[in-house]
């Protein structure tokens, strides 16, 4: 009876994979949903910690707060790599991980605050205004409602006015990290959030409002990505609709633009080039080297049609690995190799960053004449660089358009 | 009989005189644009960086220093700055090797780095030396901390006794761009490092040219990368063509020296001979070859009609761009380029069969 209940399994499970026709596809859809699926799940964590903070604010809660900001960006981070081949998910992103901001716009700043020149919003202060007055408007801002932050997203046109998202919700559990390229992250006290005398740096009522607000906002946000993958939704239609070569071209161009311009270039050259430490990803929470990490693996995971669910749960399905790996197979390897040695040594910025004595975090690398954090930068930088030329060969190689013959 | 030897003598001396018969049309296309573009390019910034570099020493050893010299040093800058903008868009070959031109040009810079910077290296405690220069944050080294220093709050101190440790970072600065210049040149020369001949010679033992397309993609690549950035970042983000609407001059190319417009009028020529390679048989040449002389005389026209509508916007793109009439050039010059684009990114690789490659515009 084993024996023939092991024969029909296998058999059943054989015929399975005859019907059930895996695609890269299908591959890609549920790598999608499942990522946007858990950043979603996250957030609502990251929601009721931060009601909790409001709740009872004190150094617990908002260490808890913190702490799930932190889990949020994990899955956030690895869901970038479906971003760039999608205008819709691009356009949509700006809302949620626009960055760098001008944080002034937002809440209180150092007298030494630096901002975008030219910008008409960098020193608005949303939270101590509650009637806005500017260019000859004036703007009813007494109650802090998830609209009237989305009204001041991009303010004037600036990129810098960065209302909502992220790294707005990081500057409202951290504060400004005042401690240029040396050690230490934001500071804000948990006393921001406390009601009546023992309200620190004014204005506690309103910060609070904004950051349940925010957070409303980004939760909302990643709902409506989550249904546009699910059955029926615009992006699973038309990852369902494509040829899989589209499927393939559309990977490689949105891991290329990830890997070479954004990742390597606005993410890392420029702070690192330039020695400037407003330009670090996660600024006020120094979280910078997990989130470089989460991206290179965003991108291994596409590639290898893999994804690890919060959860712990693995999901995935036929990969562009295999699929190039049969028409291209020296090209698929060196591309396998060559995103191995980025997810590692973006991995090594993180170990750096975490390691007890003495840990050095990635505003730290990147401090004039720190020879051994330049190097474990640049080291990440050129990982991203061979990457990227590995991921052209193979479109060369298999005849994939990665130019970006996008609609945009 | 005797006359088939005569043509043939004849042929051959045509040959050996124009040194191209026999030379695939792709050849051609390699040996015309490193002759007649990459080379005498590099060869302008190395010459006006040069210039510059040797009138900032004699300006910085005087005694006393004038408006007038200062006047004339600035004319240096922007010759320096015009030799640059030549050879910006070009984005293969040694100027990849350690970002040199990050070293020249760090921009747009947003939070005012270069200022902040450029202030706390002059008055900082360590001596200004060129290796402590080279050292420091790019944002000091090159062309846009000479801009600072030469037109911004510190041009008025140059002229005075307590302007000296200004005049040395700017003649430590003048120094380093000469050297990146010269880098540059050296490293693609054919005496020196002859980053020219690996271009110019694609084939199987060639790891970074495998084959004709992968050397012609990149003049391509460096085309699309030129154009992209005048569209969106000499154009768009600073003056608010796209988006909410809103002007910020402080994101255009050069706005304290106010040299935005002219840096993209050098842009165009220079890859308009990128694109022709001057008399020479380029791109525009082997797309006539390949029976797209439409297309081929169509980019011609673009870049002529892009170039005569950045020419005819009058005054400065900061103080001027919304005026009625430049709004009306700057438009076409925005459309001009979007049609150019079309042209290098889908059109001509797809008729050269050429597959694009990534470049650091892609991504934000």
């Amino acid at each position: 009876m084993p024996v023939l209940f092991r024969i029909v399994a296998v058999l059943l499970a054989f015929s399975a994979g005859l019907v059930r026709s895996d695609t890269l596809n299908t591959t890609y859809i549920t790598l999608a949903s499942a990522v946007y699926e858990d950043s979603l799940i996250s957030a609502r964590t990251l929601q009721v910690r931060i009601d909790e903070l409001l709740a009872k604010p004190s150094p617990t809660t908002l260490q808890a707060a913190r702490d799930a900001w932190r889990q949020a960006r994990i899955p956030y981070q690895q869901s970038e790599t479906f971003r760039f081949a999608n205008p819709e998910i691009d356009d949509w992103e700006g809302d949620l991980n626009a960055w760098p901001l001008d944080e002034g716009l937002i809440d209180y700043v150092s007298e030494d605050y630096f901002h975008e020149m030219g910008n008409l919003g960098a020193q608005l202060n949303i939270i101590a205004t509650p009637t806005i007055k500017l260019a000859g408007q004036t703007i009813d801002a007494s109650e802090i409602t998830p609209d009237l932050i989305r009204s001041f997203h991009e303010f004037a046109g600036s990129e810098a006015n960065v209302a909502s998202g992220y790294h707005a919700i990081e500057f409202l559990l951290w504060g400004q990290d005042l401690n240029g390229t040396e050690a230490g992250a934001g500071e804000r006290p948990y006393t921001d959030y406390v009601t009546g005398e023992r309200c620190s740096n004014g204005h506690c009522d309103r910060r609070r409002q904004y950051l349940k607000a925010v957070t409303q906002l980004l939760v909302h946000d990643l709902e409506a990505m989550v249904a546009r993958w699910q059955e029926g939704g615009d992006l699973h239609s038309r990852y369902r609709a494509m040829s899989e070569q589209e499927v393939a071209s559309s990977i490689v161009f949105s891991i290329g633009s990830l890997s070479l311009g954004e990742l390597a270039g606005e993410r890392m050259k420029v702070p690192l080039e330039a020695n400037s430490t407003e330009d670090e990803h996660d600024c006020f929470s120094d979280n910078t080297h997990w989130s470089h990490y989460y991206n290179a693996l965003g991108m291994q995971n596409l590639f290898m049609g893999q994804y690890q669910r919060i959860n712990g749960d693995r999901v995935g399905g036929p990969s562009l690995a295999a699929y190039a790996g049969t028409k291209a197979p020296e090209a698929s390897e060196r591309l396998r190799q060559a995103m191995n040695t980025s997810v590692e040594k973006t991995h090594q910025l993180v170990e750096a960053a975490e390691r007890r004595t003495p840990a050095m975090k990635f505003d730290q690398m990147i401090a004039a004449g720190n020879q051994e954090g330049r190097a474990l930068v640049m080291d990440a930088i050129d990982a991203l660089v061979a990457q990227t030329s590995a991921l052209e060969d193979l479109a060369r190689t298999l005849d994939l358009d990665s130019s970006g013959a996008q609609p945009f | 009989m005797t006359r088939l030897p005569t043509r043939f003598t004849f042929l051959l001396a045509v040959c050996v005189f124009l040194s191209a018969c026999g030379k695939t049309p792709e050849e051609q296309l390699l040996q015309a644009t490193g002759s007649q573009a990459l080379l005498p390019l590099h060869e302008k910034f190395l010459a006006e960086s040069l210039n510059l570099a040797q009138s900032t020493s004699a300006f910085c050893a005087q005694r006393s220093r004038s408006s007038t010299d200062l006047a004339a040093l600035r004319n240096r800058w922007v010759g320096a700055m015009n030799g640059w903008e030549g050879i910006q868009s070009i984005q293969f070959g040694p100027v990849i090797e350690d970002n040199q031109s990050w070293k020249v040009q760090f921009w747009p810079d947003r939070k005012n780095l270069i200022a902040r910077k450029t202030e706390q290296f002059v008055k900082g405690d360590e001596a200004i030396t060129l290796p402590a220069l080279q050292e420091a944050s790019v944002v000091i080294q090159g062309l846009s901390a000479m801009e600072y220093l030469l037109y911004d709050k510190p041009a008025e101190k140059l002229l005075s006794d307590e302007g000296q440790p200004y005049c040395d970072h700017l003649s430590t600065a003048a120094t380093n761009l000469h050297q990146v210049a010269d880098f540059l040149y050296q490293r693609w020369h054919p005496k020196g490092g002859n980053y020219l001949g690996t271009w110019q010679s694609p084939g199987p033992d060639n790891l970074a040219y495998p084959d004709k397309n992968a050397a012609i993609g990149a003049l391509i690549e460096t085309l699309v990368y030129g154009l992209e950035r005048i569209k969106r970042d000499k154009l768009e983000r600073p003056l608010g063509l796209s988006n909410a609407g809103q002007a910020n001059p402080f994101l255009l190319e050069w706005w304290r020296s106010k040299q935005s417009r002219e840096a993209i009028l050098i842009n165009l020529h220079s890859l308009q001979l990128l694109y022709s390679a001057g008399d020479g048989a380029g791109l525009e040449e082997l797309l006539r070859h390949r029976d797209k002389e439409e297309l081929s005389q169509q980019v011609t026209a673009l870049f002529d009609q892009a170039i005569s509508a950045t020419a005819s916007i009058e005054g400065s793109l900061s103080e001027n761009h919304s005026e009625a009439a430049n709004r009306s050039a700057i438009n076409t010059l925005h459309q001009t380029l979007g049609e150019l684009l079309a042209a290098f990114k889908r059109e001509i690789p797809a008729t050269l069969g050429i597959t694009l490659g990534f470049n650091a515009n892609d991504g934000d």
